[in-house]
């Protein structure tokens, strides 16, 4: 079966979870911005965690779909009208799955809060795999539909899946919902975290920052507060989504998805692997703020929401 | 991991040797290796540092390091070096190149026969894919960046920033002093390896007509 792209949104890509280990080629990862959301949607409709799906950027887009087939909505909250052949509007609902009839159309609103929306098919959208991904780098032309964003008229091929148990999901148990609500990020400290000093580190825990309009999959532009970077040249080095890069301006960069696996700011933290998918969620003026924690502690909460993860998805009978 | 320093050949010894160690290393829970300059970053699962089984990774990328450091002396790409074709002609193809050489006291001629005839060595690749960080650039060539950088450099751009040459596989923003500007694909996610240049290949410039640059062009968006 195939999905076509009746209008994409602001900006829609296919992503998975991205094509990791390539930094040798200088491949960036790319994949979900909240991989939380992904994997959730994925559940929701029989799949395993990995498998590709539509990601919308703060306007969703409609879809046609050419047989009846499970889908989810997840990520940042946006309204989802289910429109049958003979033109019948209902209400979809976001973390559940839901029907798309043959021949009829999804549409996703706006995002009220949060930046990014997936749409999950059962079967999982099936472009050709590019470097073991089917996750789009628009920067490089790599992956999803030719390497772009997607436009009115694209068509995707959807794999064969399962047939997934109707599953709705319980609002207060849903661990989705804190990657689109949460706004104090958790970090430890970064590679260059001693030579930026103590005052440094201080500013990064107390102040708040304000996420820049030229913010995107590649990193988040933070306003409002400034970080006194260490002067002198550092050597390129490797570099990794979550990575809090600081640039003579003192202005700090969190690099996303999209980021090159190369880099040459200095590194004052990086965010904890349990907020990463936070990061995605955040749009221009969010107001954040960081708490440093250890890599022990870091470990725990991901652990923890691993944990809270496997319930809810036991719960959904996925 | 930081192995030198500086840049420098032994660092990109060091860093070849302890890169391709850990490639086929095979250490649970880590998931890529990223070489540059003068470190190598492993990256590993959430929580594989820190789990009870973590001392037992340590110890492991601990041994396969120092395995690395004494066999470095070995070159990881002898006997082949990598030529790129390159046109160094005309204001479209190297917008920079009549700005450098005045700048370094070199005639246009002086500066193609200087780039051309040195051999380079991969130095590790980043920033884009397949974009090789290129060492071996002779001194009188060195020269800073823009001060302001392009949006948008073509896809084939041969540049000169700092001590450091390169070729630029696509089209993207960026900083380098263009002198030229190859043919060919330098990466090709359908091609195995996809990337032309990896981590410590040595790499010549040759320099090519501008009518052999249009049929070699051409000849690759006819493929």
């Amino acid at each position: 079966m195939t999905i076509r792209v009746i209008h994409p949104g602001q900006f829609a890509t296919v992503q998975d979870l991205g094509r990791v280990g390539q930094g040798a080629l200088g491949v960036a990862a790319s994949g979900a911005a909240d991989v939380l959301s992904l994997r959730i949607g994925n559940r929701l409709v029989g799949n395993r965690d990995g498998l590709a799906a539509v990601e919308m950027t703060l306007v969703g887009g409609t879809f046609e779909f050419d047989e009846e087939t499970e889908i989810a909505v997840t990520g940042a909250s946006a309204d989802v009208t289910v429109t049958d052949e003979e033109g019948a509007s209902a209400a979809g609902g976001m973390w559940r799955t839901i029907s798309a009839p043959a021949r009829g159309r999804v549409a996703v609103g706006a995002a009220r809060n949060g930046a990014r929306v997936y749409l999950c098919v059962r079967g999982g959208i099936e472009t050709p795999p590019v470097l073991g991904s089917r996750a789009t780098h628009v920067p490089s032309g790599l992956g999803g539909v030719a390497g772009r964003p997607l436009r009115a008229g694209d068509v995707l091929p959807v794999g064969a899946g399962r047939a997934a148990m109707l599953a709705l999901v319980n609002q207060a148990k849903n661990p989705g919902l804190v990657s689109v609500s949460r706004r104090v990020l958790r970090v430890v400290s970064g590679a260059h975290a001693a030579v930026f000093g103590r005052e440094a580190l201080e500013t990064l825990a107390r102040a708040e920052f304000e996420v820049g309009e030229k913010s995107d999959r590649t990193g988040l532009r933070l306003t409002g507060s400034l970080l006194k970077a260490p002067s002198g040249d550092l050597i390129t080095e490797g570099m990794s989504p979550g990575f809090i890069q600081v640039p003579p301006g003192g202005e700090p960069i969190v690099l996303g998805p999209d980021a090159p696996p190369t880099g040459g700011y200095p590194v004052i933290a990086a965010v904890a692997s349990v907020d990463l998918p936070v990061l995605g969620q955040l749009r221009a003026r969010d107001r954040v703020r960081f708490e440093l924690i250890d890599l022990q502690r870091a470990r725990m909460l991901y652990e923890d929401r691993e944990r809270t993860l496997s319930e809810f998805i036991a719960r959904i009978g996925g | 991991m930081e192995l030198a320093e500086e840049i420098s050949p032994e660092a990109q010894r060091r860093v070849g040797a302890v890169y391709e160690a850990l490639r086929a290393a095979n250490v649970s829970g880590m998931v890529d290796v990223t070489p540059a300059y003068t470190t190598v970053q492993a990256t590993f699962e959430p929580g594989a540092l820190t789990a009870p089984s973590a001392a037992e990774v340590q110890e492991r990328v601990r041994e396969v390091v120092a395995g690395a450091w004494s066999r470095r002396a070995v070159p990881s790409a002898a006997g082949h070096v990598a030529e790129i074709p390159v046109c160094y002609e005309g204001a479209d193809l190297a917008p920079d190149l009549a700005d450098l050489a005045a700048a370094r006291g070199l005639s246009e001629r002086e500066v193609i026969d200087l780039h051309s005839r040195a051999e380079y060595t991969v130095a590790f690749v980043g920033f884009s894919p397949g974009f090789g960080y290129l060492t071996g650039l002779p001194k009188a060539l060195e020269t800073p960046r823009l001060d302001v950088p392009r949006t948008r450099v073509p896809a084939g751009s041969v540049g000169i920033a700092g001590a450091q040459t390169g070729v630029y596989p696509h089209s993207t923003p960026g900083g380098w002093r263009l002198i030229g500007r190859t043919p060919i694909t330098l990466f090709d996610p359908q091609r195995l390896p996809p990337s032309l240049l990896v981590i410590g290949e040595r790499v010549r410039f040759k320099p090519i007509s501008r009518e052999r640059f249009e049929e070699l062009a051409s000849r690759r968006s006819g493929a």
